[in-house]
Protein backbone atom coordinates (compact mmCIF):
# COMPACT_ATOMS: atom_id res chain seq x y z
CA UNK A 1 0.00 0.00 0.00
CA UNK A 2 3.04 2.39 0.73
CA UNK A 3 4.35 1.79 -2.54
CA UNK A 4 1.10 2.49 -3.86
CA UNK A 5 0.54 5.85 -2.39
CA UNK A 6 4.40 6.71 -3.18
CA UNK A 7 3.38 5.76 -6.62
CA UNK A 8 0.64 8.12 -6.25
CA UNK A 9 2.33 11.18 -4.77
CA UNK A 10 5.14 10.61 -7.48
CA UNK A 11 3.14 10.59 -10.19
CA UNK A 12 0.66 13.43 -8.89
CA UNK A 13 3.59 15.35 -8.63
CA UNK A 14 5.09 14.57 -11.98
CA UNK A 15 2.09 16.24 -13.29
CA UNK A 16 1.87 19.02 -11.79
CA UNK A 17 5.89 19.82 -12.31
CA UNK A 18 6.14 18.73 -16.05
CA UNK A 19 5.76 21.56 -18.87
CA UNK A 20 3.62 20.65 -21.44
CA UNK A 21 5.13 23.02 -23.89
CA UNK A 22 4.54 26.90 -22.79
CA UNK A 23 4.58 29.45 -25.51
CA UNK A 24 7.09 29.49 -28.45
CA UNK A 25 7.80 31.15 -31.25
CA UNK A 26 6.15 30.44 -34.77
CA UNK A 27 7.85 27.17 -36.74
CA UNK A 28 8.56 29.61 -39.27
CA UNK A 29 10.82 31.78 -37.17
CA UNK A 30 13.05 28.22 -35.89
CA UNK A 31 15.54 29.06 -38.43
CA UNK A 32 17.38 32.42 -39.23
CA UNK A 33 15.53 34.31 -41.83
CA UNK A 34 18.98 35.51 -42.95
CA UNK A 35 20.87 32.05 -43.96
CA UNK A 36 18.96 31.88 -47.34
CA UNK A 37 19.34 35.73 -48.05
CA UNK A 38 20.71 36.02 -51.98
CA UNK A 39 22.37 39.44 -52.63
CA UNK A 40 21.57 41.14 -55.76
CA UNK A 41 22.75 44.47 -56.96
CA UNK A 42 20.41 47.25 -56.34
CA UNK A 43 21.04 48.75 -60.03
CA UNK A 44 21.93 45.98 -62.17
CA UNK A 45 22.88 48.35 -65.11
CA UNK A 46 25.65 50.51 -63.14
CA UNK A 47 29.01 49.34 -64.80
CA UNK A 48 31.45 51.16 -62.82
CA UNK A 49 33.11 49.52 -60.33
CA UNK A 50 34.34 51.58 -58.40
CA UNK A 51 31.11 53.75 -58.09
CA UNK A 52 29.24 50.54 -57.07
CA UNK A 53 26.67 51.05 -54.37
CA UNK A 54 26.77 48.57 -51.70
CA UNK A 55 24.62 45.49 -52.55
CA UNK A 56 21.02 45.20 -50.96
CA UNK A 57 20.50 41.70 -49.66
CA UNK A 58 16.71 40.56 -50.59
CA UNK A 59 15.64 38.84 -47.67
CA UNK A 60 14.62 35.15 -47.60
CA UNK A 61 12.76 34.26 -44.96
CA UNK A 62 11.73 30.77 -44.31
CA UNK A 63 8.13 30.28 -45.55
CA UNK A 64 5.92 27.49 -43.74
CA UNK A 65 3.50 27.60 -47.25
CA UNK A 66 3.35 28.34 -50.86
CA UNK A 67 1.29 30.86 -50.53
CA UNK A 68 4.10 33.90 -50.19
CA UNK A 69 2.86 37.51 -51.12
CA UNK A 70 6.02 39.75 -52.65
CA UNK A 71 6.27 42.73 -52.25
CA UNK A 72 8.94 44.87 -53.78
CA UNK A 73 10.97 41.93 -54.44
CA UNK A 74 10.38 40.92 -50.71
CA UNK A 75 9.05 37.50 -50.41
CA UNK A 76 6.69 38.33 -46.99
CA UNK A 77 5.50 34.91 -45.71
CA UNK A 78 3.10 34.33 -43.08
CA UNK A 79 4.72 34.06 -39.29
CA UNK A 80 7.83 35.35 -40.69
CA UNK A 81 9.98 37.94 -38.94
CA UNK A 82 9.02 41.44 -39.93
CA UNK A 83 11.46 43.51 -38.84
CA UNK A 84 14.44 42.89 -41.07
CA UNK A 85 11.26 42.59 -44.03
CA UNK A 86 10.48 46.43 -42.92
CA UNK A 87 13.93 47.39 -43.31
CA UNK A 88 13.72 46.06 -47.00
CA UNK A 89 10.60 47.33 -48.53
CA UNK A 90 10.83 50.51 -46.60
CA UNK A 91 8.43 52.77 -44.21
CA UNK A 92 4.72 52.26 -45.06
CA UNK A 93 2.28 55.43 -45.75
CA UNK A 94 0.53 55.04 -42.53
CA UNK A 95 0.91 52.99 -39.66
CA UNK A 96 -1.20 52.19 -36.93
CA UNK A 97 -0.73 49.74 -33.73
CA UNK A 98 -3.49 48.12 -31.59
CA UNK A 99 -3.20 46.77 -27.86
CA UNK A 100 -5.64 43.91 -28.12
CA UNK A 101 -7.73 43.93 -25.30
CA UNK A 102 -5.83 42.22 -22.60
CA UNK A 103 -2.61 40.81 -23.98
CA UNK A 104 1.21 42.38 -23.83
CA UNK A 105 2.26 43.96 -26.72
CA UNK A 106 0.71 45.83 -29.43
CA UNK A 107 -0.89 44.72 -33.28
CA UNK A 108 0.44 46.75 -36.05
CA UNK A 109 -0.80 48.05 -39.46
CA UNK A 110 1.46 48.97 -41.87
CA UNK A 111 -0.31 50.52 -44.68
CA UNK A 112 1.35 51.04 -48.19
CA UNK A 113 0.08 53.03 -51.12
CA UNK A 114 -1.30 48.97 -52.52
CA UNK A 115 -1.41 46.92 -49.37
CA UNK A 116 -1.98 46.48 -46.05
CA UNK A 117 0.75 44.18 -43.57
CA UNK A 118 -0.83 43.41 -40.41
CA UNK A 119 1.70 42.07 -37.83
CA UNK A 120 1.33 40.22 -34.00
CA UNK A 121 3.47 40.62 -30.95
CA UNK A 122 5.65 37.41 -29.84
CA UNK A 123 7.94 37.69 -26.64
CA UNK A 124 8.82 41.34 -28.06
CA UNK A 125 9.48 39.95 -31.56
CA UNK A 126 6.83 41.24 -34.64
CA UNK A 127 5.32 38.34 -36.67
CA UNK A 128 3.72 38.68 -40.09
CA UNK A 129 -0.02 38.05 -39.46
CA UNK A 130 -1.98 39.07 -42.48
CA UNK A 131 -0.93 40.74 -45.62
CA UNK A 132 -4.62 42.44 -47.78
CA UNK A 133 -4.42 43.77 -51.18
CA UNK A 134 -5.53 47.69 -51.59
CA UNK A 135 -5.48 48.29 -55.22
CA UNK A 136 -5.12 46.33 -58.53
CA UNK A 137 -1.79 48.25 -58.21
CA UNK A 138 -0.50 44.72 -56.38
CA UNK A 139 -0.74 41.45 -57.61
CA UNK A 140 -0.08 38.05 -55.69
CA UNK A 141 2.99 36.43 -57.51
CA UNK A 142 0.53 34.21 -59.42
CA UNK A 143 -1.19 37.54 -60.96
CA UNK A 144 -4.37 37.58 -59.11
CA UNK A 145 -5.45 41.30 -58.06
CA UNK A 146 -8.42 43.67 -57.24
CA UNK A 147 -10.77 43.23 -60.28
CA UNK A 148 -9.51 39.93 -61.40
CA UNK A 149 -12.52 37.21 -62.35
CA UNK A 150 -13.58 34.20 -60.82
CA UNK A 151 -11.90 32.39 -63.96
CA UNK A 152 -8.40 34.07 -63.02
CA UNK A 153 -8.47 33.06 -59.88
CA UNK A 154 -9.05 29.13 -60.41
CA UNK A 155 -6.70 29.34 -63.08
CA UNK A 156 -4.34 30.70 -60.55
CA UNK A 157 -4.90 28.58 -57.70
CA UNK A 158 -6.69 25.60 -58.79
CA UNK A 159 -9.91 24.09 -57.57
CA UNK A 160 -8.80 22.80 -54.28
CA UNK A 161 -10.79 26.04 -52.44
CA UNK A 162 -13.13 25.87 -49.59
CA UNK A 163 -16.00 28.25 -50.51
CA UNK A 164 -17.95 30.51 -48.25
CA UNK A 165 -20.71 32.68 -49.92
CA UNK A 166 -18.66 34.27 -52.05
CA UNK A 167 -14.94 34.11 -50.33
CA UNK A 168 -12.59 30.97 -51.77
CA UNK A 169 -10.05 29.86 -49.34
CA UNK A 170 -6.99 28.77 -50.60
CA UNK A 171 -4.75 27.15 -47.69
CA UNK A 172 -1.16 25.36 -47.44
CA UNK A 173 0.77 25.11 -44.61
CA UNK A 174 0.63 27.85 -42.17
CA UNK A 175 -1.03 30.25 -44.40
CA UNK A 176 -4.52 30.81 -45.84
CA UNK A 177 -5.18 33.26 -48.77
CA UNK A 178 -8.92 34.79 -49.03
CA UNK A 179 -10.21 35.80 -52.01
CA UNK A 180 -13.60 37.71 -51.78
CA UNK A 181 -15.76 38.07 -55.06
CA UNK A 182 -18.57 40.54 -55.81
CA UNK A 183 -19.97 40.16 -59.35
CA UNK A 184 -17.22 37.17 -59.96
CA UNK A 185 -14.79 40.04 -59.98
CA UNK A 186 -12.08 39.77 -56.74
CA UNK A 187 -12.99 42.46 -54.85
CA UNK A 188 -10.67 41.39 -51.98
CA UNK A 189 -7.54 39.48 -51.27
CA UNK A 190 -6.14 39.00 -48.35
CA UNK A 191 -3.14 36.58 -46.81
CA UNK A 192 -3.77 35.16 -43.17
CA UNK A 193 -1.19 33.21 -41.24
CA UNK A 194 -2.36 30.20 -39.48
CA UNK A 195 -0.57 29.67 -36.13
CA UNK A 196 -2.18 28.74 -32.49
CA UNK A 197 -0.92 31.82 -31.17
CA UNK A 198 -3.66 33.45 -33.36
CA UNK A 199 -6.25 30.88 -32.66
CA UNK B 1 -6.45 -7.22 18.72
CA UNK B 2 -3.43 -6.71 16.93
CA UNK B 3 -4.19 -7.13 13.70
CA UNK B 4 -7.31 -4.43 14.24
CA UNK B 5 -4.53 -1.90 15.42
CA UNK B 6 -2.21 -2.35 12.00
CA UNK B 7 -5.25 -1.93 9.58
CA UNK B 8 -6.10 1.64 11.61
CA UNK B 9 -2.65 2.26 11.31
CA UNK B 10 -2.97 1.65 7.87
CA UNK B 11 -5.86 3.50 7.44
CA UNK B 12 -4.44 6.63 9.48
CA UNK B 13 -0.97 6.56 6.84
CA UNK B 14 -3.36 6.28 3.50
CA UNK B 15 -5.74 9.30 4.86
CA UNK B 16 -2.25 11.37 6.18
CA UNK B 17 -0.43 10.82 2.86
CA UNK B 18 -3.80 11.87 0.76
CA UNK B 19 -3.85 14.21 2.72
CA UNK B 20 -0.30 15.78 2.42
CA UNK B 21 -0.70 15.21 -1.66
CA UNK B 22 -4.29 16.97 -1.79
CA UNK B 23 -2.87 19.94 0.31
CA UNK B 24 0.74 20.18 -1.78
CA UNK B 25 -1.88 19.97 -5.03
CA UNK B 26 -4.01 22.26 -3.91
CA UNK B 27 -1.22 24.72 -2.33
CA UNK B 28 1.00 24.47 -6.28
CA UNK B 29 -2.37 25.56 -7.96
CA UNK B 30 -2.67 28.42 -5.65
CA UNK B 31 1.18 29.22 -6.37
CA UNK B 32 0.66 28.91 -10.14
CA UNK B 33 -2.56 29.97 -11.12
CA UNK B 34 -2.28 33.84 -12.67
CA UNK B 35 -3.12 36.58 -10.18
CA UNK B 36 -3.80 39.37 -12.45
CA UNK B 37 -2.76 42.13 -9.82
CA UNK B 38 -0.55 43.45 -11.56
CA UNK B 39 0.29 44.23 -15.81
CA UNK B 40 -2.73 41.92 -17.50
CA UNK B 41 -5.22 42.95 -14.56
CA UNK B 42 -8.12 42.39 -16.85
CA UNK B 43 -8.29 38.37 -15.43
CA UNK B 44 -9.16 40.06 -11.75
CA UNK B 45 -12.39 41.71 -12.66
CA UNK B 46 -15.05 39.05 -13.11
CA UNK B 47 -14.07 37.60 -9.49
CA UNK B 48 -14.19 41.04 -7.78
CA UNK B 49 -18.01 41.47 -7.95
CA UNK B 50 -18.25 38.93 -5.29
CA UNK B 51 -16.88 41.50 -2.57
CA UNK B 52 -19.51 44.00 -3.33
CA UNK B 53 -23.22 44.78 -1.55
CA UNK B 54 -25.00 43.43 -4.46
CA UNK B 55 -27.80 45.83 -4.44
CA UNK B 56 -26.93 47.84 -7.73
CA UNK B 57 -29.27 49.71 -10.36
CA UNK B 58 -27.21 49.39 -13.29
CA UNK B 59 -25.13 46.36 -14.13
CA UNK B 60 -23.09 46.90 -17.28
CA UNK B 61 -22.19 43.67 -19.24
CA UNK B 62 -19.55 43.17 -22.49
CA UNK B 63 -16.00 43.36 -22.79
CA UNK B 64 -13.51 46.29 -23.10
CA UNK B 65 -15.77 48.91 -24.95
CA UNK B 66 -17.86 48.55 -21.20
CA UNK B 67 -15.23 47.92 -18.68
CA UNK B 68 -12.73 50.74 -20.08
CA UNK B 69 -15.71 53.23 -21.34
CA UNK B 70 -17.96 54.30 -17.95
CA UNK B 71 -17.30 54.97 -14.60
CA UNK B 72 -19.11 54.67 -11.79
CA UNK B 73 -17.83 57.16 -9.43
CA UNK B 74 -19.16 59.61 -11.58
CA UNK B 75 -22.67 57.96 -12.32
CA UNK B 76 -22.68 57.84 -8.30
CA UNK B 77 -21.24 61.18 -7.96
CA UNK B 78 -23.14 63.15 -10.12
CA UNK B 79 -26.61 60.92 -10.73
CA UNK B 80 -26.90 58.79 -7.34
CA UNK B 81 -26.99 55.45 -9.24
CA UNK B 82 -25.26 52.69 -7.87
CA UNK B 83 -23.47 50.76 -10.48
CA UNK B 84 -20.95 48.18 -11.26
CA UNK B 85 -19.19 46.36 -14.37
CA UNK B 86 -19.16 42.72 -14.85
CA UNK B 87 -16.86 42.54 -17.83
CA UNK B 88 -13.74 41.36 -18.97
CA UNK B 89 -11.13 41.27 -21.35
CA UNK B 90 -12.93 40.23 -25.22
CA UNK B 91 -15.86 38.82 -22.92
CA UNK B 92 -17.56 37.09 -26.05
CA UNK B 93 -21.29 37.39 -25.54
CA UNK B 94 -22.28 34.21 -23.82
CA UNK B 95 -20.28 34.77 -21.31
CA UNK B 96 -21.60 38.06 -20.62
CA UNK B 97 -25.33 36.30 -20.93
CA UNK B 98 -23.83 33.73 -18.15
CA UNK B 99 -22.36 36.33 -15.98
CA UNK B 100 -25.57 38.23 -16.19
CA UNK B 101 -27.37 35.06 -15.01
CA UNK B 102 -25.27 34.31 -12.21
CA UNK B 103 -25.59 38.43 -11.34
CA UNK B 104 -29.00 38.19 -10.98
CA UNK B 105 -28.08 35.14 -8.11
CA UNK B 106 -27.50 37.87 -5.71
CA UNK B 107 -29.64 41.30 -7.14
CA UNK B 108 -31.68 42.80 -9.56
CA UNK B 109 -30.95 46.13 -10.90
CA UNK B 110 -33.48 48.08 -12.86
CA UNK B 111 -31.34 48.34 -16.03
CA UNK B 112 -28.71 45.97 -17.61
CA UNK B 113 -26.72 47.53 -19.99
CA UNK B 114 -24.75 45.34 -22.59
CA UNK B 115 -22.46 46.21 -25.07
CA UNK B 116 -23.25 44.52 -28.32
CA UNK B 117 -19.48 45.08 -30.28
CA UNK B 118 -19.29 41.37 -28.89
CA UNK B 119 -22.32 40.11 -31.83
CA UNK B 120 -19.35 39.55 -34.05
CA UNK B 121 -18.42 36.79 -33.15
CA UNK B 122 -20.35 33.46 -32.52
CA UNK B 123 -18.04 31.34 -31.37
CA UNK B 124 -14.64 32.09 -28.61
CA UNK B 125 -11.39 32.97 -30.56
CA UNK B 126 -8.71 32.43 -27.59
CA UNK B 127 -8.70 30.21 -24.50
CA UNK B 128 -6.52 33.00 -22.63
CA UNK B 129 -10.22 35.57 -23.07
CA UNK B 130 -12.34 32.34 -21.92
CA UNK B 131 -9.88 31.85 -19.04
CA UNK B 132 -9.80 35.61 -18.07
CA UNK B 133 -13.36 35.66 -17.92
CA UNK B 134 -14.39 32.22 -16.57
CA UNK B 135 -12.11 31.80 -14.14
CA UNK B 136 -12.95 34.59 -11.52
CA UNK B 137 -17.07 33.44 -11.72
CA UNK B 138 -18.15 31.61 -8.35
CA UNK B 139 -19.18 28.11 -9.39
CA UNK B 140 -22.65 27.83 -9.97
CA UNK B 141 -24.51 26.00 -12.67
CA UNK B 142 -24.30 29.78 -14.36
CA UNK B 143 -20.65 29.00 -14.60
CA UNK B 144 -20.98 25.37 -15.24
CA UNK B 145 -22.88 26.42 -18.64
CA UNK B 146 -20.42 29.08 -19.42
CA UNK B 147 -17.62 27.08 -19.26
CA UNK B 148 -18.76 24.75 -21.99
CA UNK B 149 -20.53 27.87 -24.50
CA UNK B 150 -16.93 29.02 -24.46
CA UNK B 151 -14.78 25.86 -24.58
CA UNK B 152 -12.47 25.60 -27.84
CA UNK B 153 -11.97 22.25 -29.11
CA UNK B 154 -8.85 21.76 -27.26
CA UNK B 155 -9.83 23.13 -24.20
CA UNK B 156 -11.22 20.74 -21.14
CA UNK B 157 -13.88 21.30 -18.90
CA UNK B 158 -11.31 19.46 -15.77
CA UNK B 159 -8.94 21.99 -16.81
CA UNK B 160 -11.42 24.60 -15.39
CA UNK B 161 -12.17 22.48 -12.09
CA UNK B 162 -8.39 21.83 -11.67
CA UNK B 163 -6.30 24.97 -13.26
CA UNK B 164 -3.05 23.38 -12.38
CA UNK B 165 -3.57 21.07 -15.56
CA UNK B 166 -3.75 24.00 -17.34
CA UNK B 167 -0.84 25.90 -15.35
CA UNK B 168 1.60 23.52 -14.18
CA UNK B 169 3.74 25.19 -16.74
CA UNK B 170 3.90 28.34 -15.65
CA UNK B 171 7.06 27.83 -12.98
CA UNK B 172 9.58 29.57 -15.02
CA UNK B 173 6.77 32.98 -15.06
CA UNK B 174 6.40 33.28 -11.55
CA UNK B 175 6.84 36.27 -10.08
CA UNK B 176 6.79 37.79 -6.36
CA UNK B 177 3.31 38.73 -6.67
CA UNK B 178 2.45 35.00 -7.29
CA UNK B 179 3.74 34.23 -4.01
CA UNK B 180 2.18 37.28 -2.25
CA UNK B 181 -1.70 36.97 -3.79
CA UNK B 182 -1.41 33.06 -2.78
CA UNK B 183 -4.27 33.37 -0.88
CA UNK B 184 -5.08 37.45 -1.11
CA UNK B 185 -5.76 40.15 -3.54
CA UNK B 186 -5.92 43.31 -4.33
CA UNK B 187 -8.53 45.62 -5.46
CA UNK B 188 -7.86 46.32 -9.45
CA UNK B 189 -10.99 47.90 -10.70
CA UNK B 190 -13.18 50.89 -9.60
CA UNK B 191 -16.71 48.65 -9.45
CA UNK B 192 -15.65 46.82 -12.87
CA UNK B 193 -14.05 50.30 -14.50
CA UNK B 194 -10.43 49.76 -15.71
CA UNK B 195 -9.01 53.73 -15.09
CA UNK B 196 -6.31 54.63 -17.53
CA UNK B 197 -5.37 58.55 -17.50
CA UNK B 198 -2.80 58.41 -20.41
CA UNK B 199 -3.48 60.10 -23.83
CA UNK B 200 -2.85 58.50 -27.01
CA UNK B 201 -4.28 60.40 -29.75
CA UNK B 202 -6.46 58.69 -32.68
CA UNK B 203 -4.33 58.90 -35.78
CA UNK B 204 -4.68 56.76 -39.29
CA UNK B 205 -7.03 53.90 -37.71
CA UNK B 206 -8.02 51.75 -40.83
CA UNK B 207 -11.10 51.33 -42.69
CA UNK B 208 -12.74 48.14 -42.09
CA UNK B 209 -12.09 45.46 -44.84
CA UNK B 210 -14.62 43.46 -46.84
CA UNK B 211 -16.00 40.87 -45.15
CA UNK B 212 -17.22 37.28 -47.12
CA UNK B 213 -20.35 37.36 -44.47
CA UNK B 214 -21.86 40.74 -42.71
CA UNK B 215 -24.19 38.60 -40.74
CA UNK B 216 -23.80 38.07 -37.16
CA UNK B 217 -23.57 34.33 -36.53
CA UNK B 218 -26.75 32.25 -35.35
CA UNK B 219 -25.07 31.74 -31.78
CA UNK B 220 -24.16 35.18 -31.07
CA UNK B 221 -28.09 35.94 -31.94
CA UNK B 222 -29.04 32.98 -29.72
CA UNK B 223 -27.29 35.01 -26.69
CA UNK B 224 -28.40 38.00 -27.31
CA UNK B 225 -32.25 37.08 -27.15
CA UNK B 226 -31.80 35.07 -24.05
CA UNK B 227 -30.39 38.19 -22.28
CA UNK B 228 -33.32 39.92 -23.85
CA UNK B 229 -35.89 37.18 -22.50
CA UNK B 230 -33.81 37.49 -18.88
CA UNK B 231 -34.42 40.64 -18.43
CA UNK B 232 -38.03 40.82 -19.84
CA UNK B 233 -39.07 38.10 -17.53
CA UNK B 234 -37.14 39.49 -14.49
CA UNK B 235 -38.72 42.99 -14.91
CA UNK B 236 -35.34 44.81 -15.90
CA UNK B 237 -34.41 47.37 -18.67
CA UNK B 238 -32.22 46.50 -21.04
CA UNK B 239 -30.43 48.81 -22.77
CA UNK B 240 -28.05 47.95 -25.72
CA UNK B 241 -24.82 49.94 -26.57
CA UNK B 242 -22.43 50.47 -28.67
CA UNK B 243 -18.78 52.64 -27.34
CA UNK B 244 -17.54 55.05 -29.23
CA UNK B 245 -14.80 52.95 -30.55
CA UNK B 246 -13.05 53.17 -33.51
CA UNK B 247 -11.12 49.97 -33.94
CA UNK B 248 -11.88 47.35 -34.19
CA UNK B 249 -13.99 48.45 -37.12
CA UNK B 250 -17.92 49.08 -36.60
CA UNK B 251 -19.77 48.03 -40.34
CA UNK B 252 -22.91 50.13 -40.86
CA UNK B 253 -24.07 46.49 -41.95
CA UNK B 254 -23.75 45.48 -38.30
CA UNK B 255 -25.20 48.58 -37.44
CA UNK B 256 -28.33 47.83 -39.36
CA UNK B 257 -28.74 44.15 -37.77
CA UNK B 258 -28.64 45.88 -34.15
CA UNK B 259 -31.13 48.56 -35.40
CA UNK B 260 -33.46 46.68 -36.64
CA UNK B 261 -32.97 44.28 -33.53
CA UNK B 262 -33.61 46.76 -30.84
CA UNK B 263 -36.43 48.31 -32.89
CA UNK B 264 -38.12 44.98 -33.28
CA UNK B 265 -38.08 44.08 -29.29
CA UNK B 266 -38.30 48.05 -28.08
CA UNK B 267 -35.30 47.64 -26.55
CA UNK B 268 -33.55 51.11 -26.41
CA UNK B 269 -29.84 51.42 -28.34
CA UNK B 270 -27.30 53.57 -28.13
CA UNK B 271 -24.85 54.04 -30.74
CA UNK B 272 -22.65 55.91 -29.32
CA UNK B 273 -20.17 56.20 -32.39
CA UNK B 274 -23.05 58.28 -34.01
CA UNK B 275 -23.34 60.61 -30.48
CA UNK B 276 -19.20 61.85 -30.31
CA UNK B 277 -19.73 65.61 -31.06
CA UNK B 278 -22.73 65.75 -29.10
CA UNK B 279 -21.23 64.00 -25.76
CA UNK B 280 -17.70 65.95 -26.70
CA UNK B 281 -15.44 62.85 -27.42
CA UNK B 282 -12.30 64.46 -28.72
CA UNK B 283 -10.47 61.88 -30.02
CA UNK B 284 -6.98 63.56 -29.54
CA UNK B 285 -7.30 64.03 -25.60
CA UNK B 286 -9.93 61.36 -24.72
CA UNK B 287 -8.44 57.80 -25.97
CA UNK B 288 -5.05 56.61 -24.06
CA UNK B 289 -4.73 53.92 -27.29
CA UNK B 290 -5.14 56.07 -30.72
CA UNK B 291 -8.95 55.13 -30.38
CA UNK B 292 -9.59 51.95 -29.31
CA UNK B 293 -11.02 52.67 -25.65
CA UNK B 294 -11.37 55.83 -23.74
CA UNK B 295 -9.30 57.46 -21.36
CA UNK B 296 -10.28 58.89 -18.22
CA UNK B 297 -11.34 62.41 -19.74
CA UNK B 298 -13.65 60.20 -21.88
CA UNK B 299 -15.19 57.99 -20.02
CA UNK B 300 -16.42 60.20 -17.88
CA UNK B 301 -17.41 61.95 -20.59
CA UNK B 302 -19.76 59.50 -21.42
CA UNK B 303 -21.04 58.47 -17.70
CA UNK B 304 -22.19 61.75 -17.49
CA UNK B 305 -24.12 61.46 -21.12
CA UNK B 306 -25.19 57.62 -19.70
CA UNK B 307 -26.04 59.24 -16.75
CA UNK B 308 -28.80 61.17 -17.93
CA UNK B 309 -29.96 58.18 -19.45
CA UNK B 310 -30.77 56.27 -16.19
CA UNK B 311 -31.93 59.55 -14.78
CA UNK B 312 -34.09 60.85 -17.44
CA UNK B 313 -35.48 57.70 -19.49
CA UNK B 314 -35.09 54.65 -16.96
CA UNK B 315 -36.10 57.00 -14.17
CA UNK B 316 -33.71 55.39 -11.97
CA UNK B 317 -33.61 57.28 -8.04
CA UNK B 318 -30.86 59.42 -7.02
CA UNK B 319 -29.34 57.29 -3.78
CA UNK B 320 -26.78 59.52 -2.54
CA UNK B 321 -29.37 60.66 0.53
CA UNK B 322 -28.70 56.78 1.51
CA UNK B 323 -26.58 56.92 4.37
CA UNK B 324 -24.38 53.75 4.50
CA UNK B 325 -24.72 53.55 0.63
CA UNK B 326 -22.66 56.95 0.36
CA UNK B 327 -20.52 55.84 2.85
CA UNK B 328 -19.52 52.71 0.79
CA UNK B 329 -19.20 55.37 -2.04
CA UNK B 330 -17.02 57.90 -0.56
CA UNK B 331 -14.48 55.36 0.10
CA UNK B 332 -14.69 53.97 -3.71
CA UNK B 333 -14.39 57.55 -4.33
CA UNK B 334 -11.18 58.19 -2.33
CA UNK B 335 -9.54 54.84 -4.17
CA UNK B 336 -10.28 56.47 -7.54
CA UNK B 337 -9.19 59.97 -6.68
CA UNK B 338 -5.67 58.13 -5.24
CA UNK B 339 -5.24 56.19 -8.43
CA UNK B 340 -5.83 58.82 -10.86
CA UNK B 341 -3.17 60.94 -9.00
CA UNK B 342 -0.68 57.84 -9.30
CA UNK B 343 -1.13 57.56 -12.41
CA UNK B 344 -1.32 61.12 -13.66
CA UNK B 345 2.62 60.97 -11.41
CA UNK B 346 3.68 57.82 -13.47
CA UNK B 347 2.54 59.36 -16.75
CA UNK B 348 4.07 62.86 -15.83
CA UNK B 349 0.86 64.28 -16.45
CA UNK B 350 -0.34 67.56 -15.07
CA UNK B 351 -3.87 66.45 -13.14
CA UNK B 352 -6.92 67.63 -14.58
CA UNK B 353 -10.48 68.38 -13.06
Amino acid sequence: MRRFMSLTLALLLALALTACGGKEPPDSQQDNPGDTSVTTPADPGQNEPAKEPAPVEIPMPKAGSKLVFIYKDCPLPMNAEFAPLLDFIGEAGSYFEAASCAFEGLDKTYTYSDVEIITYPNEDVDYISSIRLLSSAAATPEGITIGSSRADVIAAYGEDFEESGEQYTYEDGDAQLFILFENDAVISVEYAAINPLLA
Amino acid sequence: MTETKTRKGQIIKIAVTALIVLSGLFLLQRLLMPKYVDGVVEGAFVAEYYRENKDHDVIFVGDCEVYENFSPVVLWQEYGVNSYIRGSAEQYIWQSYYLLEDTLRYETPDVVVFNIQSLQFSESQREAYNRMSLEGMRWSASKVKAIFASMKDNEHFLDYVFPILRYHSRWSELTAADVEYMFTTKRVSHNGYYMRVDVKAAENVPQGKPLADYNFGENAWKYLEKMTALCAEKGIQLILIKAPSLYPYWYPEWEAQVEEYAEKNNLPYINFLELVDEIGIDYTTDTYDGGLHMNLSGAEKLSRYIGRVFREEAGLPDRRGEEKLSAVWAEKAAAYEEEKRAQYQYYGMEEQN
